[in-house]
């Protein structure tokens, strides 16, 4: 997945301006950079959510830009939400359930295909099984998803999104309020689906010691621009990374 | 009270009931499912009425397909609230609706030479002095009379055969959707009540779904518009009030927004209050006159929509849950 040259502005704020950033197929990248760099506008725009004044989204070639956000989901991009939007008045298996994606019985023609809904069903199933297992929440897959903590709001937005088996998964924040045995559980999980199942990670995270530690690439954004774009190791010895976190150096010009 | 034992007034409350239950269940599909607040209903169902009429009146077509043409009108509707829905949420939709709803009440008042005006269908232009719709109905239903005789020794009279007619079609669509409701399609329809973000950035195409609910749920209405105008036999622009919508509105939260069964328990017991008013005479409703307790009902229908607003929100049968979490 590429965004080539980026702008979005809202009235007079420029949130996003010219950036452009290429995501390894199979690989874990970060995004990471002050708050208001842009990073979740990029995310909205790479999933169709924000409508980009410039640039391009491609995703293995295929031009997605101002496509439906639903219409970039289908081509295997996934997403979860800085503030992990659970459907409140499910509950957590009905939330994981439908994640499924190209499920017959979306459509109001499946209603006449039950058929096709139950085998559909039956596979499904064992698959959020599974996804509740790995982010332990499935002694609690009756309770209303309203009633979770916001930690466990992240997790179960995690594991809705791998229901829909992407093959590019936008993480906003997953860290964020989850507390530390979780977080390593997550970290885990992570790097496992990338590692076995080549699930490729874009993830925007605050957590510096956590994306250092997993990405393989990492980019940083500050004021609607990518300032770096490299390892995990030359981000700290990056003398503009430094400056857009703490400010320039008093004295300093450049 | 001696008028409640007469079969005649049980028959006409059940018969308002089933009209209601196919109504209402519009309504739930598209407010308990989908939350979304149409407060607009009664168009759909003045709408299909109107066309079914004024297309056997005015332009002779066959009964039955004058039937289809209203219900394709009632359709149609659907899919305008559909647009509207794509640009409008919540109360500004409902706003809409309620505006939607008015308009077409006060063009079938005014577009007299098309829908009779203020008297009615009785004005619809026709080749015989009064024009009717109903022979083709009055018909089938004496032939399903006849045979039900000759089958079982029974006789019924037209309101029998009606409450009969009316209560099939109503349980076999209450099945139909109650199934509907237990799809994924119905499961993503729940989820967008919370916004659209979550269904989209799982590939569900919201907006369709949405513009799908609203006709099917137009469609219902148009088929109790149909119900309504055959029981009735005239229909004119004030039948189809905003408080018709209402009526309905009360029978979803009364019965429990989240359930279809809700459904015809709401409107069984709306049916009782709306019929049964006027034959009550104990304290307090023999302080009134018969034409004073007419009004009466609206006060216990309103106070009856506050208590459950207040006190259970979730109606009779709902989930209080799925109405109340954040």
């Amino acid at each position: 997945m590429q965004a080539v040259d980026i702008s979005k502005s809202f009235g007079g704020v420029q949130a996003v301006s010219g950036a452009s950033i290429d995501v390894i197929p199979g690989r874990i990248t970060a995004l990471i950079g002050p708050n208001g760099a842009g990073k979740t506008t990029l995310f909205n725009i790479l999933t169709g959510m924000v409508i980009p004044e410039v640039g391009q989204v491609l995703v293995e070639g295929e031009q997605l830009q101002g496509k439906s956000p639903h219409v970039i989901a289908r081509a295997g991009v996934g997403r979860t939400f800085q503030g992990a939007h659970v459907v409140t008045r499910l509950s957590v298996w009905d939330n994981v359930m439908l994640g499924a994606i190209e499920n017959p019985g979306d459509k109001l023609r499946g209603f006449f295909q039950p058929r096709a809904r139950k085998h559909f069903d039956a596979r499904s199933k064992g698959r959020a099984l599974e996804l509740l297992d790995e982010v332990g929440l499935t002694k609690l897959k009756d309770e209303y998803a309203g009633n979770l903590s916001g930690g466990q709001r992240k997790l179960l937005d995690f594991a809705r999104a791998m229901m829909a088996k992407p093959r590019i998964l936008l993480l906003d924040e997953p860290f964020a309020g989850v507390n530390p045995t979780l977080r390593l559980g997550l970290t885990r999980l992570i790097e496992k689906l990338q590692s076995q199942q080549a699930v490729t990670f874009l993830l925007v995270e605050h957590d510096l010691p956590a994306v250092m530690k997993m990405s393989h690439h990492v980019y940083v954004m500050a004021e609607g621009s990518v300032i770096y774009s490299g390892s995990p190791d030359g981000v700290l010895r990056d003398q503009h990374v430094v400056d857009a976190y703490l400010g320039p150096r008093s004295g300093d010009n450049r | 009270m001696a008028d409640l034992l007469v079969p005649g007034f049980w028959i006409f409350v059940l018969i308002n009931a089933g009209i209601y239950t196919i109504f209402a269940l519009g309504l739930q599909l598209q407010y308990g499912v989908a939350g979304l607040m149409n407060f607009g209903a009664v168009a759909l169902m003045g709408l299909s009425a109107y066309t079914m009429v004024i297309s056997f009146i005015t332009w002779n077509v066959n009964f039955l397909v004058a039937c289809l043409l209203g219900l394709i009108a009632a359709a149609l509707g659907g899919v305008f609230l559909g647009l509207m829905a794509r640009r409008l949420r919540g109360d500004y939709f409902a706003i809409v609706t309620i505006a939607f709803s008015e308009t077409f009440r006060y063009v079938a008042r005014n577009a007299s030479n098309f829908t009779g005006g203020d008297q009615g269908s009785l004005a619809i232009p026709s080749d015989s002095v009064t024009a009717s719709y109903v022979a083709p109905w009055n018909d089938f239903v004496a032939s399903i009379s006849t045979q039900i005789e000759s089958l079982t020794g029974f006789t019924l009279d037209r309101d029998s055969v009606m409450l009969i007619a009316i209560w099939s079609v109503a349980i076999i669509l209450l099945i139909v959707i109650a199934r509907l409701e237990k799809t994924p399609w119905a499961q993503v329809l729940r989820a967008s009540r919370e916004g659209d973000l979550v269904p989209q950035s799982l590939g569900k195409n919201v907006g369709l779904m949405r513009t799908q609910v609203l006709v099917l749920g137009s469609v219902l209405g148009g088929i109790a518009g149909i119900f309504f105008a055959l029981q009735f036999s005239f229909i004119q622009p004030n039948n189809f009030e905003p408080l018709a919508t209402f009526f309905a509105w009360m029978i979803i939260l009364l019965g429990g927004a989240t359930r279809v069964v809700g459904v015809p328990v709401g409107a069984l017991i709306f049916g009782f209050i709306f019929a049964g008013t006027r034959f009550f005479d104990f304290p307090p409703f023999s302080w009134f006159d018969s034409a004073d307790k007419a009004y009466l009902r609206l006060i216990i229908v309103g106070a009856i929509l506050i208590a459950i607003v207040l006190w259970r929100p979730q109606g009779i049968l709902g989930r209080r849950k799925e109405m109340i979490l954040e």
